[in-house]
Formats: C-alpha cells, sequence, structure tokens
C-alpha cells in the first residue's frame, strides 16, 4: 500500500548521492549539499583496521538503498529488525559459489556489497552485482519489490559512471530477472497495482472535476476576497438555499404537477378547470396576467386546479394524497436539512477552535501563496490579504474597547424603544391596507387604479426595503460590536417581516373566513329556500303567486343536479361569488414573490447602480466630496440582505401548499438573484469601513431560518386541520378538512387491525404517556449535552496546556546544550582521543569553520554563513548523538579511511509539540567490545542472539572475513548479537561448520550512560 | 526548446543539480530553458530584472524579497543556473507522502527557513517590527492606513516573541508557524 508513496524523487536522489560519496570525489557544491544532510543524518563508518561490525544505520535509509520507499512504515520500528528483513541474506546456494571468494576479499567491501545488496550500490567493478535471489518460495510481495526494483535499475543505468561492460551485464541481468518473474506473478496483482495507481491518479482529477462544477464557487470566492467573508457568507446562503429549493422543487414537480398535467382531466373539461363565463373576456389583459387572474389561475400553478378524484388515470394515482403527502413532506424535509445542517455547522466550529493563538503571524508570514500564477487570482489575493488583516484589526479593536456604559444602555433602551415603535407602525399599516384592499375588492376592478389593485404588496415590499435601513441608523447607537450589531439587525428585521407576514396571512384568513360565511350564507338559504319550496309545491298548490319566484328557481336547480352547481346557481343569482379562497392565498404568495424581486431589482438599481453613477460622475463637478462624504457608495447591507432571503424562504413555505410551482419559481428567483446581487455588490459597492470576520459558523442564519419554517408552517397546518377547503376546487374538495384524507386512506387502503390501533394510538392514554417519554428524553439528553461539553472543555485546556507544557520542556532541553557539550569534552578526554564526533557536537555552534566532510558537523539551520542564536542549543536535538558518539568515542578515527563514510539519512519524525527535529524514537544501538584473535580461513558473523537460538541461519545479518594476519584486535558488536567465527575453508557447507562464539559482558560504562542521557532527550 | 538546452546542459551537470534539488531531469531541462529564456543578456546569468520577470514573482508582493533570497546564494549581482536551480528547489512542492520527511531541500524545514529569510531583510537572524512593517506595507500596499499597520505589527511581534526581545528569532517563528500550511504556500507547480 504504502509503498509507491514517496517513490518518485526520493530514491533516485538518494542514490545518486550516496553513489557519489563513497568515491570520496566531492565537489564544492556536493559538500555543501552533503553539509545539509548532516544535520538529518548520522553515519555509519566502517573501519576495516579495527574489525569493526557496524550496524547502526537508521531503517529508513536501509529501505531506501533498496530502491523502494518501503522504509516508511517500517521506520517506526526498531532498528535491527527491518534491516534483517530487507538484507539480502546469501542462501546455501550462494554460499556454496562465492564462499571462497569471499574469504579473499577485502572485508569493507563485501560488508558493504552486502549492506546495500539493492543493486543500486554497485561502485565497485566488481562482477558480483547481487541479484534477487532465486528463491523459489518468495512471496508475490518480494517479488514484486523486486521487480520494480529491476525496472528502476534498467530505467537509470544509463546515468551511472560505471564501465559499459558493467552496465551491460547489470542491465541484462535485470532484464533476465524481469523475464524469468514478471510471467510468474499473478496477473491479477500487476493489474492491482495498476489500477491503483490509476484510481488515484481519477480520483483527484475528479475532485477537481467536481470542485469546477460547485455553482459559482469563483464568484463567490471572488466576492469574499474583496469583500470579506461577511458578504461571502451572503452568497453561501444563497446557494445552500438554492439547493434546499431545487429539492422541493424537484419533489412537487414529480409528485403533483406532473401526475396532474399528465393524467388529470385537461383544462377546459370541468367548470373548475375552466375561466369561468364572464371573465374570458378580461382573460388575456395584462392586469389579469399580472394579478395571476385568467388562465394562469386556472391551471397547474395553483391549488383550485388540481383534481380531487381518489384514483386518477389508469394506474389510479391518488393525487390528493400526494397532494397532501408533499405538502408535509417538504416541511419535514426543510427541518431535517435545517438541522443537519446546524450540527454539521456546530461540529465544525467546535473544530477550529482555539485556533487563533497566531493570528496576526499567520497572516502576516504565510499570507502569501506561491502557487498563484495567475494574474486575476493575484488581484483576488492581494484583496483578501487585506480583508483579512482588517478583519483581525476590527477583531483586537473590539477586544481592546472600554464602553461607556451608562450612556450606552440608555442609547439601547431608547434604539430598541425607536425600533418597537417602528414594527408597531408596519403591523397597523399593513392591516390597514388589507381593509382597504376588501372594499377594493368589492369594487369593479377596471375603476381601481394600478396603486390600488397592488396596494397590499407595494406596501409590505417597501415596508421591507425602507425599515431596515432606519434599523441599521437605529442600530449604530448602540455601539455593539459590529457582529453582535449584524445580530441584533437580523433579529429586528426578523421580527418585522414576520409581522408583515403575519398580518398579511391574518388580514388573508379573514377575507377568507368572510367569503366563506357568505357562502354558507348562501347555501343555508338555499336549503331553506329549497325545502320552502318543495313544501309549497307539494302542499298547497293554490298559492301559485306566493311561489312563483321562488318556482323559478326549482326549475333552475332541477334542471341541474349536481349539488355545487346548486350553490353556483344560486350564488350567481343572490350575487354571492364563492370563491375558491385556496388559489387566492395562492395567488397572493405568488404575486407577492414576484413583486419583492421586481422590487428588490429596482431599489439595488436606484440605491446603488445609480447612486454609484452619480456618486462617481458627478464628483467632478461637486462642492464636496462625494465619494468620501455623503452620499457615498453604497454598502452591502447583509443583514437585509439574509433576511430578505430567508423572509423569501418563508413566503415559499408558507404558499408552497397552495401554489405548487412556488418552489420552483423560487429557484429561478434565487439564480437570478445570485446574478444580480453579486453583480451590484462587485459593480456599485464599496466594502464596509469595519470589515469583521463572520463567525465560523453561520449558525444564526440557520437559528433565523428555523424560526421562520416554524413560523410559517403554523398558518398551512391550521389550514389542513381546522379549515374547510373550499367546496368547489381543489384536491379536497368535498371533505370537511384536509386532514380528512389521511384517515379516509387509513380507512380504506389498511387493514382494519391497523385502524384499530391507530384509533388506540391517538387516545389520551396512550398520547400522554408517550408525551411525558418525549420530555423525559429531552431533559436526559439535555444534561448529557451539559456533561459533555464541560468533558469538552476540560479536554481542551488539557490539550492546551500539554501543547505549551511540552514546547517548555523541549525548550529546557534545548538550554541543557551547554551541559551536553561538557560532557562530551569529558568523555573525550577520558577517552584520550580525538574523537571527531565529540569535537563535532562541542563546535556546532559555529559552523562556519570549514570541516572535515567526513566529519559530522551540525551546520546550522540557516547556510550562509549565518546561525540564528539558537542554534547553537540544537545540536541534542537535531542529532541523535548516541550511536555515532559510541562509535566515534570507542574507535580511533582514522584518516586513511574516512573516503569509506557513508551518509544515510535517516527518517525522522515530527515532534507532534514543536516541529523540531527528533532523531527517531529507537534505543541507540550498545556496543561491547569484544577481543578476538582472528584464524586464518575464518570469518567473523554477527548473529543476533535471539534468532540464533531459534535456529534461523536465514537470518544473519552481517559477516566480515578475517584478515590473514593473526593479531589480536577488538571489535564492536552490537548489543543483541553475537559474534560467530565461521569455518569457510573447512567444508563448501558454511553453516554447518564449527561455531565458535563469544560472549563479552565489557559494556563500556559512559557508553552506556551517554545512551542513557540520549534515550532522555 | 528542450533539446536545445540538453545540449547546453552537461549530462553531469544535470545529475549534479537532480540531486542537489531533487528536479526531475525533465524539469530540469525545461527550467533551463526558461532560465535562457529570461536571460536577456545571454551572458548565462540573470540579474534581478530578470528575475522579476518571472511571473510567478512578478504579481508576488513580496517577489523582490524571494528575488533577493536568489542573490544570498552567491556573492556576486548575478545569478547562475545552479544558484537559480537551488532556489527554486525550495519552492518544490512537498510530496504528501514525504510530509515527515526533513532531509529534502523542500521539505518543511527548509521551507519555513527561506520564509523566515524572506522577512529578515537585515539578516541578522531576527526579525524586528520594523521588517514586519515594511513586509505589510509590501503586502497591502496603501489599503491599510499606516497607524493600523504599526498596531498588526506589534501584535505579530507580541505573539510569536517568547524571549521578550521585541524581535522573532527563527525559534520563534517556526513555533509560531507550527501548524499552519506553510509547505503548501511555499510551494510552485513545476511542469514534469
Amino acid at each position: 500500500m504504502s509503498r509507491n508513496l514517496g517513490y518518485d524523487s526520493s530514491p533516485e536522489q538518494y542514490w545518486l548521492r550516496s553513489s557519489s560519496s563513497p568515491v570520496g570525489q566531492r565537489d564544492d557544491s556536493s559538500s555543501r549539499d552533503g553539509d545539509s544532510m548532516d544535520t538529518e543524518s548520522f553515519e555509519i563508518r566502517f573501519d576495516v583496521e579495527n574489525d569493526c561490525i557496524g550496524s547502526c544505520q537508521g531503517p529508513a535509509a536501509m529501505a531506501k538503498s533498496e530502491g523502494n520507499g518501503n522504509g516508511r512504515n517500517r521506520s517506526k520500528k526498531h532498528l535491527p529488525e527491518p534491516q534483517l528483513k530487507t538484507l539480502e541474506v546469501p542462501t546455501k546456494a550462494d554460499v556454496k559459489k562465492k564462499g571462497r571468494r569471499w574469504s579473499s576479499r577485502s572485508v569493507g567491501e563485501d560488508f558493504r556489497r552486502k549492506l546495500f545488496a539493492g543493486g543500486n550500490f554497485l561502485d565497485s567493478d566488481d562482477d558480483d552485482i547481487l541479484m534477487p535471489t532465486d528463491d523459489e518460495d518468495a512471496t508475490e510481495e518480494q517479488i514484486l519489490i523486486n521487480i520494480e526494483r529491476q525496472k528502476e535499475i534498467i530505467s537509470s543505468i544509463r546515468k551511472q559512471p560505471w564501465r559499459m561492460k558493467k552496465k551491460i551485464r547489470c542491465l541484462r541481468m535485470a532484464q533476465d530477472y524481469l523475464s524469468r518473474y514478471e510471467g510468474k506473478l499473478s496477473k491479477k496483482r500487476g493489474y492491482q497495482e495498476a489500477t491503483q495507481r490509476i484510481w488515484r491518479k481519477v480520483k483527484r482529477e475528479l475532485a477537481n472535476f467536481a470542485a469546477f462544477f460547485i455553482p459559482w464557487e469563483t464568484r463567490i470566492k471572488m466576492i469574499e476576497s474583496y469583500f470579506g467573508s461577511v458578504v461571502a457568507s451572503y452568497f453561501i446562503f444563497l446557494r445552500w438555499l438554492f439547493w434546499i429549493n431545487i429539492v422541493l422543487s424537484i419533489v412537487t414537480m414529480s409528485f403533483v404537477v406532473l401526475p396532474e398535467m399528465i393524467v388529470g382531466l385537461p383544462y377546459g373539461s370541468i367548470p373548475r378547470k375552466t375561466v369561468p363565463e364572464p371573465e374570458m373576456d378580461r382573460a388575456q389583459h395584462i392586469a389579469t396576467i399580472w394579478d395571476f387572474g385568467g388562465y394562469l389561475k386556472h391551471s397547474v400553478l395553483f391549488y383550485g386546479y388540481y383534481s380531487d378524484r381518489r384514483y386518477l388515470g389508469k394506474g389510479g394515482y391518488q393525487l390528493p394524497l400526494a397532494y397532501f403527502m408533499v405538502g408535509i413532506g417538504s416541511f419535514v424535509y426543510s427541518f431535517a436539512v435545517i438541522l443537519r445542517k446546524m450540527a454539521d455547522n456546530s461540529r465544525q466550529s467546535k473544530l477550529s477552535t482555539g485556533e487563533d493563538q497566531f493570528t496576526f503571524c499567520w497572516k502576516v508570514f504565510c499570507g502569501w501563496d506561491s502557487l498563484i500564477g495567475q494574474s486575476e487570482t493575484a488581484d483576488n489575493k492581494f484583496a483578501a490579504i487585506t480583508t483579512g488583516l482588517r478583519e483581525a484589526i476590527i477583531e483586537e479593536e473590539e477586544k481592546c474597547r472600554v464602553e461607556k456604559r451608562y450612556i450606552s444602555i440608555l442609547l439601547r433602551i431608547l434604539a430598541n424603544f425607536l425600533i418597537v415603535t417602528l414594527l408597531a407602525g408596519s403591523g397597523y399599516a399593513i392591516q390597514l391596507v388589507v381593509e382597504r384592499s376588501e372594499q377594493f375588492e368589492k369594487m369593479d376592478p377596471v375603476s381601481l387604479s394600478w396603486w390600488e389593485q397592488n396596494e397590499v404588496s407595494m406596501v409590505v415590499s417597501i415596508i421591507t426595503m425602507v425599515f431596515p435601513v432606519f434599523f441599521d441608523l437605529i442600530g449604530q447607537m448602540e455601539k455593539y460590536h459590529p457582529r453582535t450589531m449584524l445580530r441584533w439587525q437580523l433579529a429586528r428585521i426578523m421580527v418585522l417581516n414576520l409581522g408583515n407576514l403575519y398580518t398579511l396571512m391574518i388580514a388573508l384568513f379573514k377575507k377568507v373566513n368572510n367569503l366563506a360565511e357568505e357562502a354558507r350564507k348562501a347555501r343555508t338559504a338555499l336549503e331553506t329556500l329549497q325545502h320552502v319550496s318543495m313544501n309549497i309545491s307539494l302542499t298547497t298548490q293554490q298559492n301559485v303567486t306566493v311561489a312563483e319566484h321562488i318556482q323559478d328557481v326549482i326549475t333552475d336547480i332541477l334542471s341541474n343536479k349536481n349539488q355545487t352547481d346548486l350553490v353556483d346557481v344560486l350564488t350567481a343569482r343572490a350575487g354571492v361569488k364563492e370563491q375558491c379562497w385556496e388559489t387566492i392565498v395562492g395567488q397572493e404568495m405568488f404575486k407577492l414573490s414576484v413583486f419583492d424581486m421586481i422590487a428588490t431589482v429596482v431599489t439595488t438599481l436606484i440605491f446603488d447602480f445609480l447612486r454609484g453613477l452619480f456618486v462617481r460622475f458627478a464628483n467632478y463637478c461637486w462642492c464636496w466630496d462625494l465619494e468620501g462624504g455623503i452620499p457615498g457608495y453604497g454598502e452591502f447591507g447583509v443583514a437585509e440582505n439574509v433576511l430578505h432571503l430567508i423572509y423569501n424562504q418563508g413566503m415559499i413555505w408558507m404558499g408552497a401548499f397552495f401554489s405548487p410551482c412556488l418552489p420552483l419559481l423560487n429557484v429561478l428567483k434565487l439564480i437570478a438573484l445570485m446574478y444580480f446581487r453579486s453583480w451590484a455588490v462587485i459593480m456599485c459597492n464599496t466594502p464596509h469601513q469595519r470589515v469583521f470576520r463572520a463567525s465560523r459558523s453561520n449558525n444564526f442564519y440557520f437559528v433565523l431560518l428555523l424560526i421562520m419554517l416554524f413560523l410559517s408552517m403554523l398558518p398551512t397546518g391550521y389550514v389542513m386541520v381546522s379549515i374547510e377547503p373550499s367546496r368547489n376546487c381543489g384536491p379536497f374538495s368535498g371533505r370537511r378538512r384536509m386532514f380528512d384524507i389521511i384517515s379516509e386512506t387509513v380507512k380504506n387502503s389498511f387493514p382494519g387491525w391497523f385502524t384499530i390501533v391507530l384509533s388506540y394510538m391517538s387516545t389520551a392514554g396512550i398520547i400522554i404517556p408517550v408525551i411525558m417519554l418525549l420530555v423525559m428524553a429531552i431533559y436526559y439528553l439535555q444534561s448529557m449535552v451539559h456533561a459533555y461539553k464541560e468533558a469538552n472543555n476540560d479536554l481542551r485546556m488539557q490539550l492546551e496546556y500539554e501543547r505549551t507544557e511540552g514546547k517548555r520542556k523541549v525548550f529546557e532541553m534545548s538550554a541543557a546544550g551547554p551541559a551536553l557539550r561538557k560532557w562530551a569534552g569529558t568523555t573525550r578526554n577520558k577517552n584520550s582521543q580525538d574523537s571527531p564526533a565529540a569535537r563535532a557536537v562541542t563546535n556546532s555552534g559555529n559552523p562556519g569553520k570549514p570541516h572535515n566532510p567526513g566529519t559530522p558537523s551540525h551546520p546550522g539551520p540557516i547556510p550562509n554563513g549565518r546561525v540564528p542564536s539558537g542554534a547553537s542549543t540544537l545540536p541534542p536535538r537535531f542529532h541523535n548523538p548516541g550511536p555515532r558518539h559510541n562509535f566515534a568515542a570507542g574507535v580511533p578515527f582514522n584518516r586513511s579511511m574516512s573516503s569509506k563514510v557513508r551518509y544515510i539519512p535517516v527518517r525522522q519524525y515530527m515532534n507532534p509539540y514543536d516541529g523540531m527535529i527528533l532523531p527517531p524514537p529507537i534505543a541507540p544501538p550498545r556496543f561491547r567490545r569484544v577481543q578476538y584473535t582472528p584464524q586464518p580461513g575464518t570469518r567473523l558473523m554477527a548473529v543476533p542472539t535471539a534468532n540464533r537460538m531459534g535456529g534461523g541461519s536465514q537470518m544473519r545479518r552481517s559477516s566480515t572475513c578475517s584478515r590473514q594476519g593473526s593479531r589480536p584486535t577488538s571489535v564492536l558488536v552490537p548489543e543483541g548479537y553475537e559474534l560467530v567465527q565461521v569455518h569457510v575453508d573447512a567444508t563448501d557447507d558454511g553453516q554447518s561448520s564449527q561455531e565458535t562464539s563469544f560472549v563479552d559482558d565489557d559494556f563500556d560504562d559512559t557508553r552506556s550512560n551517554r545512551s542513557q542521557s540520549a534515550s532522555r532527550l | 526548446m528542450g533539446s536545445r538546452a540538453s545540449l547546453l546542459l552537461r549530462q553531469e551537470e544535470i545529475e549534479e543539480i537532480q540531486r542537489e534539488t531533487g528536479f526531475s531531469h525533465n524539469q530540469i531541462t525545461r527550467l533551463y530553458s526558461r532560465f535562457t529564456s529570461l536571460d536577456k543578456s545571454q551572458n548565462g546569468a540573470l540579474s534581478r530584472e530578470d528575475l522579476l520577470r518571472i511571473p510567478e514573482l512578478a504579481i508576488n508582493p513580496l517577489g523582490e524579497r524571494v528575488v533577493q533570497l536568489f542573490f544570498l546564494e552567491g556573492e556576486d549581482e548575478q545569478v547562475n543556473f545552479r544558484q537559480y536551480m537551488r532556489t527554486l528547489a525550495r519552492f518544490r512542492p512537498l510530496d504528501p507522502s514525504q510530509k515527515n520527511d526533513k532531509e529534502g531541500v523542500n521539505s518543511r524545514e527548509k521551507k519555513l527557513e527561506f520564509a523566515f529569510r524572506m522577512y529578515d531583510l537585515d539578516q541578522d537572524n531576527r526579525i524586528s517590527r520594523d521588517e514586519v512593517l515594511q513586509v505589510l506595507r509590501m503586502m497591502v500596499g496603501v489599503n491599510i492606513s499606516e497607524e493600523q499597520l504599526g498596531s498588526i505589527a506589534d501584535r505579530t511581534i507580541l505573539e510569536a516573541d517568547t524571549d521578550g526581545d521585541q524581535r522573532i528569532s527563527f525559534e520563534e517563528f517556526c513555533k509560531a508557524m507550527e501548524r499552519s500550511e506553510v509547505e503548501q504556500k511555499m510551494s510552485v507547480r513545476f511542469l514534469d
């Protein structure tokens, strides 16, 4: 899985580096490179003179030398183990073949060859290029790794500074291996790898593609960069509402509107689907269309058009039920979506708290994004940085401000008083207008002026437009923090809008009630009339004159058997129009919505665009500065615009039941608003004087939206359960209540027991316990939330504490640097050897000093001879001084072998506390010194103790041949290994030959001290 | 384009640069051709003006500072290809898989260090208030009043300064940037 990670650049880079370093030819630049490597690597040195078996290179380096990035997951393990796995171990066959030759080759060469058996480090001209062994039972995994390695060799062999002969041989062997094993490898495996690679790529591309399709993303980003996050939050909110409305309109269209259009009776088939005769001549007038009367009124746009038949068409589509369910469902869906969004937001705000520790540092020092390569983006980014800084300043200023308490309290009381007055005024005005409109209703529509016809929507729109400006002015004298001010502003406008909507609703209902009242009167009149006339005609035939007029009516009635038509006839005669009040409400909402859009456009054009034009061009010849002073350019009023959206959405929710196409209209409206608003903002508005950051979770908007949803649900709910639907129109005509459709369905379509169960469920005996249970659940959850909050706070504080405390500790340790240096000095004296590593530790404070490339030295984090002051304290953190020092201190530094020094980068891990570099969490290997007199024909092997016990001869990890001489030497053996002498010459089967182990417990005291101190670091 | 560049660029040089900077072969030849096209005077080295013609730097408000850092690698007022590549290597994007990799020239630490030097105008290894102010002026231009800029600078120093010398050292800088996304922002996409 992780094999391919980091594969692209690092192995090659490493390879080139290390292939040149053993040769010891470093030019100026590469030694500079070597310096920087020193920071992160510690060396491994093989000293042939002393027959030292060393094994302290980092596991990651080992893995890298293998030529794949497999070391990533291994780097976390302890030291010896991964090496054992990755090292190429000669099998018996190998030993048989090569055993003799090994004995005669120099020790260091041999060891290095084994160590870097990946094939990448073949810098000698020997012919033994180690290929992956022909192990029959190698796992597929292993073969795959080998194949990849061979492929890499092939691809990069041309760049190697080798002889041509060797290159060709190497290439052949690699190709040979590939041809042998590539086929063996199950194809499935290869395909898997390939698909995984392709899949990753495709996924990335898809993500890019998807980002491209988020509507208006770039537009919003641009506005955000120029106008700040608050203005952008409006557009993001708008986009979110857009998605909701899309879903609502899709559901309504597919379950209500389209079925009606497809299987319902066509236009003109029944009276309710036809424009009445007297209205026919005016049906095409622009005024009628403007009112959504005429043909529009008798269309799928409104409630009245939908058929009340239980089963529609051949399939028996239950339209009334669908209509009811969609009405309920859209409310439920909206609730669910808003609540989910709110939960989401609060979760995000939880995640993002506590990050403002270094606000300004981040804004200043990593503000610019160097990935930006386009000048337009650069402009945006530039603006964004400025805006961000200004937001941050405002935040800071507000934190520091001292309030003059009494004055501001007085002012706030005054402000609230004024606002209440304004709200009451608006309510009264709407009430008045609606009453007037009832009077206009009774008059002839032709004689009315345009204003009189549209008075209600005009007044409502004007109030919604103008009052927020007053609120804004009043709000400014309260002197709140801009964000608090925005919230107050939002709340007030919300109340205003709700008041308007409710006044309108109440007025409409009053009208509806009046209509219903009249209709009922007419009906009762008719019924008594009928009754009386029947009596008259049956009993007193002679009293013709009395009943003459009534008889007239009766004949009319008898000619039409239909009950509703009876009413029609009567109402026509009585001059009472029974109208479809649901359609009237729908019409009203539709009109309001459209009018609102127009008003928005007009006011924006006047107050923003024309004003902007005027200010811009009249400024040339005006007596004061128009741009800077009064009137200036408009600002984008976030509060009123957000509230406008919420209000608009409320209208949609309220009206959607009466006019199923309203969500669709709203989708169009929102799209138009998005383009129009964004155009107006960029074209005519200036950024706010005081830009402040929108709180990360704009939950306040959603709270308002939720309130709006609840309130707009109430009237609809009321209509559904307690008002009698119109008798001659709509899907519920003929039922006492709209809700009856559900009980009807339950009775007809469900088995009998279900009805019984339901009736039991709806008794008080069940409902009251359920309510109590719910209350208990709410209480329980509430207390849980409280407890969690506390726990959350505790945890956060703990985290904060640990972060700061951890940092403090690390800094203390870095302050302990001098102590370490002192210690280094003492060990040097003790050993009375000029240990270069110890010198390096001591000298690390002044890296400007030229040094031996083989000498590890701390280069300082900043090249060019400049080192930050703290750098002198860094060595203990930047290095793992333990192993290197052990090595160097124990072994006299041999100048002639310095070219054999290898640098192996060690993958280090990020300290979670302060981002400093620490050595990997490996216990530094400890060494013991073993006195040893080499015997001719033997070689030394270091064998892991544990493994030898287990008898796995495969795990032998390093070996070194003895030299011919028999001078006693001391050898350093890493802990956990045993030194084994193997007689190679005695038999071909070296493994089974006599093994002599040396066990010596001579641990160097200072070294164990040192490693303790290192592990403490 | 690439062929011409690779003609001028010797194989060993490419390898050397590859080793040093971690750029791929293709990237090096591509960057070399770009280098030569930037080099108006045709003398194999770039001047300040040449460097500022790089579009990424031209649009970067701190571009001049970055250019300045090109020259820190060498002594004279010219940047040769090696120095050019060495500086660009700092901007090589960090592979997400080598996030914890400390050794590369493009590692997070190296990027941080580069950023630090970008803000450390007088190269005394401390970022002083004046230096923050200058950087701020470059970044926001005249959009924010001088007084406010001053308070931003003060706040910045206050936040990062732990030892109370009113200046930001490299350690303090690293600590402040610890959880920021420097490694992403200090990256430039190079074509393969």
